[in-house]
Order: C-alpha cells, then sequence, then structure tokens
C-alpha cells in the first residue's frame, strides 16, 4: 500500500490519461474507464492505490459536489416550469414506479422494508452521463427519446436531493442524529437555506458583478470555488449533506448574468474531480463478487435492465410516444447510475445496507453501467428498425429552453443593433459578453445578457452553441473574432457563423477562417453618409440611395473576389498589414478609374418609343 | 424542347396559398428554370445583363404572380422597365426576344365570373393585361392566352389547389414540349 499522496495523484492521474482513449475507442465511455480502472488498481486489484477512505476520497468527493452545484445552476425555475409535463410526470412516475418495484422485489428476497426502500430508490436513477453521451454519439440527442431522457434524467437528479435527506431516516437507530428535537433542527435546516438564499441575492451577486468589473479571471474562479466550498460547509453544520448544500448555492445563481462563465470556471475542476471520484469509487468494488457469486450478480443485472426498461417503455407509451420512441426510452434508461455509488456508500456507513450486500449492489450498478451503451445501441441498431411505422412522422417536440435563434457574441454598438433587430421579428437570442460594465447595462434594459469570455470554447458551449445554428461574432477584438470563428467551424461545423469585420484585411481574415458572411462595419454607414453627400450634390433623393447602393455591392464583390489573395496567414508574415491595406487601396482606385463610376439604369432613359 | 423560365414575382410568399403550390410544382420540373425576383432582388437592384442574358437563354418566358390591382407585383414592372432595354428588346437592332413566347401565370382573388364586361371587374382579365400583351408584342414576342386561377381566396387548401398546381405544372410542361 502507498500512502505517498505524490504517488498516488500520480497513479491517478495516469489512470485517468491512459484508461480514457482506450474505453472511449472500445465504446464504453470514460466514467466505465474509470471505474474499471480504479477496480483493477485498488485493493481488490493490483493494489496500487487505497481503496475506501484516504485521503484522495476526500478529494474525489468535491467532485460530486461541483456536480450537484453545477446541476443546480443549471436548474432555473424557468426551465423547470417549461418542462415541467415531462419532467415531474414522466420523471417522477419513473423514479417512484422503479422505486416501488425493486422496493419490493427486495422485501420478496428478505430484506427489511427500510432497506428495501433504500434498495428501490437507489436502482431508480440512471446514468446521466453515459445516457446523454451515448445517445449524443449516435445522434439520437434530439430525438423523442433523447429529449424525454434528459427531462427524466434531470428530474432524477433533482430527486437524489430528497433521498439524500430520507436516508439517514431509514437507518437503524438513527445513527446521524444531532441531538436536537426534529422540529428544531428542521427550523435550523429551514434558516440556514433562507441565510442563503438571502445571502445569494444581496451578498454573492453584487459580489460577483464587482469582480466581473475587475476583469480578474483567477479571481473570479476563486471566487466560485469558495461559494461552492462555503455552502457546502454551511450545510454540513446544520446537518445536511455536502451535496444538498452544493445544489441550493447553484440554484441561487442559476439566473444570473454569470452563469456561464462560473460554467466554464468550474467544468475543469469537476471533470477532473469526478474523474478521481469514480477511480475511488471502482477501487472500492471488490472484484471478488462478480467472480464468486455471478449468478446473484448476473440475475440483478438483468432484472435491473429488463425491469428497469419495461417500466420506462409502458411509462412512455402512457405518455403517448410512438412505440420506437418509448422503446428507445426504456433502453436508454435501463441501468443504475453514477449516484448509486453514492448512495450506496451512504447507505452502507449508516447501516441501512450491510456491507456485502452494497458490495454486491455496486458490482451490479457498475456491470449495468459497462452493458449500457451495449444496450442502447442494439436498441438503435436493431429495434428501431423494426418498431418503426414506415413514413412516421416524428411526435411532437418538447418545449424547451432551446427557442434562442441565434448566439450573439458582443452586445456593444454593433452586436445591441442585431439583437434587437432580430427581437422586432421575434426571434429569442443568447447573448454573451465580456465586458462586466456592458452586461449591467444591458441587463437593466431588459435583455438576456450572459457575461464570460466567447473566446473560450467551453463558454461557447455552455452558453448552448450546439443548439443554436447561428453565431453572430459582433465583438471589438480582432484577432478573437478570427480565432473564434477557426475553432468554431473546427468543433461545431453546423453552426453558421455572421462576424463583424473591422476593415477588409480583416474581413479576409474572418472570410477565409470560415465565416459565412463577413460584413466591414463602416461599409454600410460610409456608403449612407455618402449618399447623403451625392444628395446634397444635387442627387435626386433615389439617385443618391440607388448610386450608394450599387456602390456598395460592387464593394462587395470585390472583397469577395480578393479574399483568396489577402488575409491569409502566410502572406500575413511577410508583408505587414498596413502595407496589404495601401496595396488593396490602390487596387480598388485602379480598378474604378477607367470606367465609368456611375452605375447605368439605360431602361428609364428616354426613348423614341416612351 | 423548348426552354422554359419563370419569372416570380410574390412580395409575401410566407402568406401566400396557391402561388406556393404552384411554384413548388413549376421547382419540380426538370430543366425548368425558376427564377425568383424578390428572393434575388430584395432591393430592388436588378442586375441587368444577367436578366438579359437569362431571356438569351430560354425560349418560353413565363411570369408567375398575384394579381394585384390588375397588374403584376411592383418588381415586375421594375423588371419590364429595365430589362426590355431600347436597342435589346426592341427598337433598332432590338430583336434579341423575337419569336420567344411570353406567358402570363396569374392568380386573382375574385371569380371569373366577376371578370366580365357585366361583372364586377367590369373587364376580361384578357383585357386587363393589355398593356403587358403590348409589351410583348413590341418585343416581337407571341403573347399566349394566360394561365389563371381564379378565386383563390375561397379555395379548398386540400383539394382544389393540389388540382391547380397539377394544372399549371401541365401547362408548363406542354410549353417545354412544343418546340421553340
Amino acid at each position: 500500500m502507498k500512502h505517498d499522496v505524490l504517488i498516488q495523484a500520480i497513479i491517478y492521474l495516469l489512470a485517468m490519461i491512459a484508461v480514457v482513449p482506450i474505453s472511449k475507442r472500445l465504446g464504453l465511455g470514460a466514467v466505465l474507464g474509470y471505474l474499471i480502472s480504479g477496480a483493477l488498481l485498488g485493493p481488490s486489484g493490483a493494489g496500487l492505490i487505497d481503496g475506501g477512505e484516504s485521503g484522495a476520497s476526500h478529494l474525489s468527493e468535491l467532485g460530486v459536489i461541483m456536480m450537484l452545484f453545477l446541476i443546480g445552476i443549471e436548474v432555473s425555475p424557468r426551465l423547470l416550469w417549461q418542462m415541467r409535463g415531462p419532467l415531474f410526470g414522466l420523471g417522477g412516475l419513473q423514479v417512484a414506479g422503479t422505486t416501488l418495484i425493486f422496493g419490493a422485489l427486495a422485501v420478496a428476497t428478505g430484506s427489511p422494508v427500510p432497506t428495501a426502500w433504500a434498495i428501490g430508490m437507489i436502482l431508480s436513477l440512471s446514468s446521466t452521463a453515459i445516457v446523454l453521451q451515448t445517445l449524443a454519439e449516435r445522434g439520437f440527442s434530439k430525438s423523442p427519446a433523447g429529449e424525454r431522457s434528459f427531462a427524466i434524467l434531470l428530474f432524477q437528479d433533482i430527486a437524489v436531493i430528497p433521498m439524500l435527506a430520507v436516508f439517514p431516516l431509514l437507518a437503524p437507530g438513527k445513527a446521524e442524529a444531532a441531538g436536537r428535537p426534529g422540529w428544531q433542527q428542521g427550523l435550523i435546516v429551514l434558516g440556514a437555506i433562507v441565510l442563503l438564499i438571502a445571502s445569494g441575492r444581496y451578498l454573492v451577486r453584487p459580489l460577483f458583478r464587482q469582480l466581473a468589473r475587475l476583469n480578474l479571471r483567477e479571481t473570479f474562479t476563486a471566487a466560485a470555488l469558495l461559494l461552492v466550498l462555503a455552502t457546502t460547509a454551511l450545510m454540513t453544520r446544520v446537518g445536511l449533506s455536502p451535496a444538498l448544500g452544493a445544489f441550493l448555492a447553484g440554484v441561487v445563481l442559476a439566473d444570473s448574468e454569470f452563469r456561464h462563465q462560473i460554467e466554464a470556471d468550474l467544468e475543469p475542476f469537476k471533470g477532473l474531480l469526478l474523474g478521481l471520484f469514480f477511480i475511488s469509487v471502482g477501487s472500492g468494488i471488490d472484484l471478488a463478487i462478480p467472480v464468486s457469486r455471478p449468478f446473484a450478480v448476473a440475475s440483478i443485472v438483468s432484472c435491473l435492465v429488463v425491469l428497469k426498461g419495461a417500466l420506462v417503455f409502458g411509462l412512455g407509451k402512457v405518455f403517448k410516444m410512438k412505440t420506437a420512441d418509448a422503446f428507445l426510452l426504456g433502453a436508454s434508461l435501463a441501468q443504475g447510475g453514477e449516484f448509486a455509488f453514492v448512495l450506496l456508500g451512504i447507505a452502507a456507513d449508516q447501516g441501512i445496507l450491510r456491507g456485502p450486500n452494497a458490495q454486491l449492489l455496486t458490482s451490479s450498478v457498475a456491470l449495468s453501467m459497462a452493458v449500457a451503451p451495449l444496450v442502447i445501441a442494439a436498441a438503435i441498431r436493431f429495434g428501431l428498425p423494426l418498431l418503426q411505422a414506415k413514413g412516421a412522422e416524428r411526435s411532437p417536440d418538447l418545449v424547451e429552453d432551446k427557442d434562442s435563434a441565434a448566439l450573439v457574441v458582443g452586445i456593444g454598438r454593433f452586436g445591441q443593433v442585431i439583437v434587437r433587430l432580430l427581437r422586432a421579428n421575434g426571434f429569442r437570442t443568447t447573448v454573451l459578453d465580456y465586458d462586466g460594465e456592458q452586461v449591467d447595462v444591458m441587463s437593466r434594459f431588459g435583455f438576456k445578457t450572459y457575461f464570460g469570455d466567447g473566446a473560450r470554447p467551453e463558454v461557447l458551449r455552455a452558453a448552448g452553441i450546439e443548439k443554436v445554428g447561428i453565431l453572430v461574432l459582433a465583438i471589438d477584438d480582432q484577432d478573437n473574432a478570427v480565432k473564434i470563428t477557426e475553432s468554431v467551424r473546427a468543433e461545431h461545423p453546423h453552426v453558421k457563423i455572421f462576424a463583424r469585420a473591422f476593415d477588409r484585411v480583416h474581413a479576409y481574415k474572418l472570410l477565409n477562417a470560415g465565416a459565412q458572411s463577413a460584413v466591414i462595419e463602416t461599409g454600410g454607414s460610409a456608403v449612407d453618409l455618402g449618399s447623403e453627400v451625392l444628395h446634397e450634390l444635387g442627387f435626386s433623393a433615389l439617385r443618391s440611395y440607388r448610386q450608394g447602393a450599387w456602390f456598395r455591392r460592387h464593394n462587395n464583390r470585390v472583397i469577395r473576389e480578393l479574399a483568396p489573395l489577402y488575409g491569409n496567414t502566410e502572406r500575413a508574415v511577410f508583408v505587414r498589414e498596413s502595407r496589404q491595406r495601401s496595396e488593396m487601396l490602390e487596387t480598388l482606385l485602379n480598378q474604378e478609374a477607367g470606367r465609368g463610376r456611375e452605375h447605368e439604369d439605360r431602361g428609364w432613359d428616354s426613348g423614341p418609343y416612351a | 424542347m423548348s426552354r422554359v423560365l419563370i419569372h416570380f414575382a410574390h412580395p409575401a410568399i410566407h402568406k401566400s396559398r396557391v402561388n406556393r403550390q404552384m411554384a413548388e410544382a413549376a421547382r419540380g420540373l426538370a430543366d425548368v428554370t425558376f427564377h425568383d425576383l424578390y428572393e434575388t432582388y430584395p432591393d430592388f437592384l436588378i442586375d441587368v445583363p444577367r436578366e438579359q442574358e437569362l431571356l438569351l437563354g430560354h425560349d418560353v418566358v413565363v411570369f408567375q404572380h398575384p394579381f394585384y390591382w390588375y397588374g403584376t407585383p411592383s418588381i415586375m414592372k421594375e423588371w419590364i422597365d429595365l430589362v426590355l432595354e431600347y436597342g435589346f428588346a426592341y427598337g433598332p437592332g432590338g430583336n434579341r426576344l423575337k419569336g420567344k413566347r411570353w406567358l402570363q401565370a396569374i392568380t386573382t382573388g375574385g371569380p371569373e365570373s366577376a371578370y366580365d364586361e357585366a361583372g364586377h371587374n367590369r373587364f376580361t382579365v384578357r383585357q386587363l393585361l393589355a398593356p403587358i400583351e403590348q409589351t410583348a408584342t413590341l418585343c416581337n414576342m407571341t403573347f399566349l392566352e394566360p394561365f389563371v386561377a381564379y378565386e383563390t381566396l375561397r379555395l379548398e387548401h386540400h383539394l382544389e389547389i393540389p388540382a391547380i398546381a397539377a394544372r399549371y405544372r401541365q401547362t408548363l410542361l406542354a410549353l417545354q414540349g412544343a418546340a421553340p
């Protein structure tokens, strides 16, 4: 057994780096990879890392806390309201139904009733990570099954909170009694929650706003971490679970304009710590069990998969899904979930479940997760073609928070106009800006704005770039605009980019980087003013306008034509940008010098037949 | 085989029913050029050389549009004013369009009975199309009997409109099939 923290850390990190690519290649997903490597490296395997209660496992619990915080921050009351049907209806019935079925099975096989409740609840949860990832990989995220899976999984995530609260009540002899009468305890908890919400509104948000104004990234990140840890500590003091505290902290910040930035800042931490968490859970799996009791494990796993899948399928039909969609829904959710490990650990600690039984269930849940991607893939490949009626239409889509037509990055002078134009025509947009003061002003005038650095891919992702088809780039910073264009084209090729360009050279760079359209910010307005001058010089209004408009059209065409020659990076290395600009002006003036510059509408000439 | 060019002019396609289905029927035909004027020139800056080139490359020129105030939507007037230039379409040397055929394919709100001397609109459709007919004639083109879909406001969406679209399609096919 190695106790040296450094060595442990190295082993964990090596495991993460080595395992994930392999397990992804095998189609198993990262989570399973972590579990397996934990099992292999842990006490029942190679014995390289400590199982259970080591320093590493405390750190890894932070991963769960982060995950719950980030869940909380995603749960805005408005979103919940829109999804209330599938969320509480389908989700609620799924959790309740599964709990009852497996609870009954547990009682039938000899468990005491409180234990059976715990088992039922534990097995009702499915694996958010695996389901959403697998469906996304096969392209089914937006299918009816995919969308309802999301709703049910979201409900399950929420349901964990009351489950965590209920578990201590199931323990024999109330192991976690804080020594206070129940009603006092309840009041204290309520007080803590109110304190949290109040400080959230009057302390935390203004604090974050100040930090945002200062534009200090690390301080912002530190503040987010501090928030999570502090609220967690507060909640544990009053006897609640740390997970609940983290969840509530997240909810407090859910509707704030900093949501995306916080999510982006914490995401890497969460990812790492969750990985740690799964490895340490895996190291707690006793490999001897599946080997020594194969029949028990196999029967639990098959019950879990078949019964749960069937229940969800049935619920899907009750909620009027087409047979094929309900089938995929059932297959997608037919496994145990990550939270089962958390709950099983707590159950074992509190004496609700005996150690060996907890181990048995842990192994079974892990196995069910291992086969889940295969089950889903098989359902898609073999089940759907059989069940789909010819030319069947899709069942009606869920109403979600997906009604953003475009993601607009940059809400200064340029971006504002675009957002207002879109809004005037009934299109909602998600807006991102990295200037705290701008965000403030916009928020006061009623725009839904998020604070975040659009140059960071994870911020764009958090702001939902995968859900929109259009990105409007209206930022000041020229280099960032080009970088963002390149990275979005690479990572989200379905997104069309409409970019604001500083000048011709910048427009070339953007077009060459893959923007669908790059409009020079001065082009239109300069022509407008120029047309007014023509008018002043004696042209009629129509003539002034048309000449301006034709000139602009000609200009744009030239820009598109010259794009391949200019703005490419190799040339930029050798030719200074300012030189490029003056070269270009010369070219244009030369082209226009020779022929008549005025656009002619000969049809309006008076002719002999007029 | 004749080459058919359709100029489509509807300023509010999202509100159209009949014209939209007619357009779909036309778009579905092979070797028919479907040219949406408002879509191509939302700013009315008609590319005259390009339009003239299109005309030269086809044998039958169709104009499909709703009958607005006994005439065409404004972009069609703009098109006629700018594209049929002196020296190209008419006047000395202006015989580039000679012999081509011109078809007006329109939809009206009122019933056929209204388009009559004794009727509500006091003139027949053919009479109301006189300026356009004369335009075609001046360009030495053959003005064909117009395709008219009457009473569009009253039509049943599921039954009668597809029938009109089908009739339109037949007309286009027949034009296509004839010799240039």
